[in-house]
């Protein structure tokens, strides 16, 4: 393996293969950070462009741009409350509100350590235990995957600690967005009411951008402050020691989980995020804190969706089985160049197996040096008065949705997500729940009636395995965790007294 | 308050609406009791409880703030001009939205920039020329030029005016 490791080494570090590191990770930052445009695209855009080049320098340019755009979905997220990619979404809740506070520097710093320090944790993990990983994850049935969702699901009563009814009703809300579109088990269609649009469902980035970049400037006419623009330089201020170490168990075992759900095929970074965030919400002793600011509500989807990106690429590489979109476009890109994804990579292509891993260590690493001169420049639009940066946000997340499909319906989803996160907002229903809603109600649906149906509608099949049965058993209890608190906090009492 | 009960309110009516055409979903033996419609129904009952017992409490809230604010002998506040701001931001891109497609981008753009600086700093007129020339050219270069996405050209006399402008 030593062997392989130092070929690969050599064989990345030429001045092309670098050169190649820098243009990949640049454009990941550029396509990441732009609202409506995601890693996702711009990897579509890139395969084309990799017809010219070897097998090496291709792979090494999409890992490189998936890496980096995987991290730049929450810099416009941070700055301008308008994710730039879904999995950038879970961070933009607090580092929107540090950014509120003038904390907009220390919020972007946070944000590349936790990404940086995730995607060579996951990178890390992904070269050494990638066939063992891949062996457990391979054991995960419908049982298990919906108990997954519902463990991601039950933070819900944390994130709403303030009215939980809200928070549940948010979450409802999403889950039932999801189910709009083609059921996939019986093909029938659903709350469609005759629109072609809804076929495919409520599409995930127009929803995003309506209710977390619309919505905030509907909401910020409304109350008519700032109009004159902000002063606060942003530009990006990496955490001091005594932060990093505050963050760091965090970051590791946000790291971990991530990596973990970005192996489980068809589970990418975004719901490695979102699950990040909730286990995050779930072991802290304040939970209450998330969503009003707080490095840490940054740092854990940050670490989650890079390792979970790193992740993404063990079914890919040992199984031939994509873990996210954004690794079926780059197995098509394997097959261009006349390579099959599987163990047999290993074994025939070995040096280019251990060049990926290499590349993706140093593209993460390079997300340090290209992410401080891309946000020196794009924070200058924060100083923008409103009156322009308002327009120019609203034409700018028309254009993005516009350009998903080229589909008229998507911007008028995304109109019809302003509205509704325009009141719910006002009303005080939290956003957050509703994206969880969105981002796990299909994995949790699927896979609960895959299991119904093949228990024979027995739902004890749920508590079949001993992996399902825990993650129910946490999931309830973190569900009725505020109860459980104050219970627990009252029995702490009586003893007290006694 | 009386806001917040509208909003519960109007949830649950969406939700029993929603609730009823679940029930227009084929329910098939072959799926037993786990068909199409067993997901939706289970979260839409979900939202009804919910929303009527948000519905319930804060009318009973609402009433306990009266009976309250009458006894002391305070004055109902007016909503402020902000929710008016909104609401004509909120027109503006329903408009902008709707125009979109007959009109094309690039006439019905500086239509939508023009009214929404107006609507949020219209003390300062001079700069909105700039402005809409800035943002459409920022725009054309990064969608069209860089990602190559074709951006609504409009029908009609507006279709040719987007080409002769090289949208």
């Amino acid at each position: 393996m030593f062997y392989y490791w130092t070929q690969g080494l050599l064989s990345v570090i030429e001045p092309y293969h670098l050169f190649i590191i820098v243009i990949g990770s640049s454009i990941g930052i550029l396509a990441g950070g732009i609202p409506g445009v995601s890693g996702t695209m711009a990897i579509a855009l890139a395969i084309p462009v990799t017809y010219a080049m070897g097998p090496t320098a291709s792979l090494i340019l999409l890992v490189s741009l998936y890496a980096s755009s995987v991290y730049a979905g929450s810099i416009s997220g941070i700055l301008f409350r308008t994710p730039g990619a879904p999995e950038g979404a879970p961070a933009t809740l607090d580092g929107y509100e540090m950014a509120k506070k003038g904390l907009a520097g220390e919020a972007l710093g946070v944000d590349i350590f936790s990404s940086v320090t995730g995607g060579i944790f996951g990178t890390i993990i992904l070269s050494l235990v990638a066939p063992q990983l891949a062996k457990v994850a391979l054991e995960f049935g419908p049982s298990e995957f919906f108990a997954l969702a519902f463990l991601g699901l039950s933070v819900v009563s944390s994130i709403g600690a303030k009215n939980e009814s809200k928070a549940i009703i948010s979450v409802l809300i999403g889950l039932f967005v999801a189910t709009v579109g083609i059921d996939m088990i019986s093909g029938f269609n659903r709350f469609t009411f005759g629109t072609t649009t809804l076929l495919s469902g409520v599409s995930f980035i127009p929803t995003i951008i309506g209710l977390f970049a619309v919505a905030e400037v509907l909401n910020k006419i409304r109350e008519g402050k700032g109009m004159a623009g902000m002063r606060s330089k942003a530009s990006a201020k990496l955490p001091s020691l005594k932060l990093i170490n505050k963050l760091k168990g965090l970051i590791l075992r946000s790291a971990s989980i991530g990596t973990f759900i970005g192996i489980l095929p068809g589970v990418g970074a975004t719901t490695g995020a979102f699950v990040g965030l909730s286990e995050a919400i779930r072991w802290s002793k304040h939970p209450e804190k998330y969503g009003t600011g707080i490095p840490e509500g940054i740092a854990a989807p940050e670490a989650a969706n890079n390792a979970a990106c790193s992740g993404a690429m063990v079914p890919l590489l040992t199984l031939g089985i994509p873990g996210s979109a954004a690794t079926a476009l780059m197995l098509g890109a394997f097959l261009i160049h006349g390579l099959r994804p599987g163990p047999m990579l290993f074994i025939q292509q070995p040096v280019l197996v251990y060049s990926i891993f290499v590349a993706m260590f140093l593209a993460n690493l390079s997300i340090i040096i290209l992410a401080k001169l891309f946000i020196r420049y794009f924070s200058k639009v924060i100083e923008l008065p409103y009156n322009v940066l308002g327009p120019g946000i609203i034409i700018f997340c028309v254009a993005g949705v516009f350009a998903v499909r080229n589909n008229f319906g998507d911007i008028w989803i995304m109109i019809i997500f302003a509205i509704l996160g325009f009141f719910m907002e006002k009303y005080n229903y939290p956003l957050a729940p509703l994206i969880l809603g969105v981002v796990l109600g299909p994995i949790a649906e699927q896979n609960l009636r895959q299991a119904m149906i093949i228990s024979g509608n027995n739902p004890i099949v749920l508590f079949s395995t001993p992996i399902s049965a825990i993650l129910i058993v946490l999931s309830v209890l973190s569900l009725f965790s505020p109860q459980l608190r104050i219970l627990w906090g009252k029995i702490r009492a009586a003893k007290g007294r006694n | 308050m009386i806001g917040e009960i509208l909003m519960s309110l109007f949830i649950l009516v969406v939700s029993l609406f929603l609730y009823y055409e679940a029930t227009q979903l084929p329910q098939l033996s072959a799926y037993e009791s786990v068909g199409p419609d067993f997901w939706p129904k289970l979260i839409l009952l979900g939202m009804i409880i919910f929303s009527t017992y948000l519905t319930v409490s804060n009318l009973i809230k609402w009433k306990k703030s009266r009976r309250e604010s009458i006894s002391r002998g305070a004055t109902i506040t007016q909503k402020g001009e902000g929710w008016q701001r909104g609401l004509i931001a909120t027109f503006l891109i329903i408009g902008y939205v709707y125009f979109l497609k007959p009109l094309g981008f690039i006439v019905s753009t500086p239509l939508f920039i023009i009214g929404m600086m107006l609507l949020i700093r219209p003390e300062r007129k001079k700069v909105i020329p700039f402005v809409v020339l800035g943002i459409m050219v920022i725009i054309y270069i990064i969608f069209s030029k860089l990602l190559f996405v074709p951006l609504p050209k409009g029908f009609g006399i507006f279709h040719d005016i987007s080409i002769i402008l090289g949208l």
